[in-house]
């Protein structure tokens, strides 16, 4: 009887192992894998690991400078090595082969070797200031262009740009203003424009601006600003460009614009003889912030005011922390409905401090202490309250931002 | 006996002469090798030795917050250890909080107090070029830094650690 069972159940497990064998199909390996196919090209082309790709000098008219380029070939095959300067169409300021020079000409470099070429950098007493780029292709393997081209892309390339430049003799400080201001106010900025050289340069100072996409940006404009300076800065001497912004009492957002100073400097770049100003505009209130309430049959009043905020508080606009954050303060006063009650609040100052460890890794603050924020709360404590209406004025100072609680037991 | 006593005394005043004219020339030392915002000049500098240490602290009368610097001298070589910069116009701080903000990763962590420094050019060539930069941090549960270069007002680096 068992025997007959198993006989069975071994006949059952055949038919199904052949059903199944015949119904699954086979699964391409590629198609479990989900191996990628590639497209390579370029795939004979020979190619080199040149360190660095892109290198960028600054040199006087005359001044030479060197530096090493290493050259490794990954390839299993040895490689002629043939350095030659290409010269882009592109660029405004053509340097001259003369500017650069090898330490080593044309040899072989062997596979899965590496070498290292020193290229010098001289630029002649008679050029120009500016910007001159070129390549540097060390072999002839270019990359295949399928129409006719004049100027071949090489493949093993490195990218040189050469800064001709003239050193400043002019400085200027302050370069940024930044400033809090109110609408309706006169506010004066003294620049200091010093002429460490040897020559007398002229100053024409003008008001400009450039557009600043932003959507409380307004212009300053020559009805608001008057400028005193002197036309010219003698050698080796300092002059004061004075700056006076007469904010309109309409003024809103930020006033940006810049005063291009006109310094005929042939050292300072076009950008580096502007005062950037940017005022931000705000209105400071007259009148105290005031919070009514009513008091029936309480033990205890506490009404406590101040400048702290939560730490977690997110900031989603910007002036929410400022201005003069750590002067922030706020004059109180507890009305009752009979008169101001003359209570000394407790105080509360609260401090925040970091040290590094946690900051950022450009911020090298070992070992110092820092507080990042001061608070200052006061709160009023009055036992058996009378009834009726009362009322807590608050006024600012210094601050864009305080809390208020009133507490009734 | 007495000659001894005074010519003691006249070696030790020598030796205290001496130690007051090194640290005044550390003093002067240390103040040429400070770093104050775009031509301002600072108005108070306190420089506190401690061994080998020098803690500097400068304010500057126009600017709101103060300089931290911290030097190490090695026979004579000021070395540049730490520093916290934060001496700045409270206008521009704000402008640079704007700058990080406009950064979408910023905007979705910055959370909890902010601090805007002035990082110098020997750090910042570390992390994008030798000039000045500024940092913009907010220490909350998380530290969310933005590296700005102002000159091109954007973000060039982004930090958030723990």
């Amino acid at each position: 009887m068992y025997l007959h069972r198993l006989f069975a159940a071994l006949i059952l497990i055949a038919v199904l192992a052949s059903a199944s064998a015949q119904f699954v199909k086979p699964i391409p390996v590629s198609e479990v894998s989900g191996a990628t196919k590639v497209i390579h090209p370029y795939k004979n082309l020979t190619r080199l690991i040149i360190e660095p790709k892109f290198k960028y000098v600054r040199l006087e008219a005359g001044e030479e400078t060197s530096f090493d380029v290493r050259i490794k070939n990954p390839t299993k095959k040895d490689v002629t090595i043939d350095p030659k300067i290409v010269i882009p169409p592109y660029t405004e300021r053509v340097m001259d082969e003369d500017w650069i020079k090898f330490s080593r000409g044309k040899f072989v470099l062997k596979a899965g070797e590496e070498a290292t070429i020193e290229v010098t950098v001289k630029v002649p007493k008679d050029a120009g200031k500016g910007s001159y780029s070129c390549m540097i292709a060390f072999t002839n393997d270019t990359f295949p262009s399928p129409y006719p081209t004049e100027t071949p892309r090489f493949v093993n390339v490195l990218h040189l740009s050469v800064y001709v430049w003239i050193p400043p003799s002019v400085k200027i400080y302050p370069k940024n203003i930044f400033k809090y201001v109110e609408a309706g106010e006169s506010y004066i900025f003294n620049i200091t424009v010093e002429n460490t050289g040897d020559k007398l340069f002229r100053l024409d100072p003008k008001l400009k601006h450039e557009e600043f996409y932003s959507p409380d940006t307004n212009y300053l404009t020559k009805d608001m600003v008057k400028i005193e300076a002197p036309s010219t800065i003698p050698p080796h001497s300092k002059v004061k460009v004075k700056i006076i912004v007469n904010v309109p009492s309409t003024a809103k957002g930020t006033l940006r614009g810049y005063i291009d100073l006109g310094i005929d400097d042939p050292g300072l770049e076009d950008w580096a003889r502007r005062v950037s100003i940017n005022l931000m505009v705000y209105e400071k209130p007259t009148e105290p912030f005031v919070k009514v309430f009513r008091v029936e049959n309480a033990s205890v009043l506490r009404v406590k005011v101040g400048t702290d905020l939560s730490p977690n508080f997110v900031l989603p606009f910007i002036a929410v922390k400022s201005p003069f954050e750590s002067k922030a303060d706020v004059n109180v006063r507890l009305i009752s409905p009979h008169g101001e009650v003359k209570v000394r609040p407790k105080i509360l100052e609260r401090m925040i401090v970091t040290l590094g460890g946690s900051n950022p890794p450009w911020e090298e603050v070992e070992g110092i202490y820092k507080v990042v924020s001061v608070s200052k709360s006061y709160t009023f404590e009055i036992e058996n309250p009378e009834n009726g209406v009362w009322m807590v004025e608050v006024m600012p100072k210094g601050c864009f931002m305080f809390n208020v609680e009133v507490e009734i037991e | 006996m007495r000659w001894l006593i005074l010519l003691s005394l006249l070696f030790l005043g020598c030796l205290g002469h001496q130690a007051v004219e090194h640290r005044a020339n550390l003093t002067d030392l240390v103040k040429s090798n400070l770093y104050p915002f775009d031509g301002y000049r600072y108005d108070n500098v306190s420089v506190k030795v401690e061994d080998n240490k020098i803690f500097v602290k400068a304010k500057c009368s126009e600017l709101e917050g103060e300089d931290d610097y911290i030097f190490v001298n090695d026979n004579g070589t000021l070395i540049l250890k730490s520093y916290c910069l934060e001496a700045l116009p409270q206008a521009l701080k704000d402008e640079l909080i704007g700058i990080a903000l406009s950064n979408r990763t910023i905007a979705e962590n910055a959370n909890g107090i902010v601090t805007v420094r002035r990082i110098l050019p020997q750090t910042s060539a570390k992390f994008y070029a030798p000039k000045e930069l500024f940092s913009v941090t907010w220490h909350g549960e998380k530290t969310v830094s933005a590296l700005i270069d102002l000159d091109a007002k954007r973000v060039v680096r982004i930090y958030i650690g723990s």
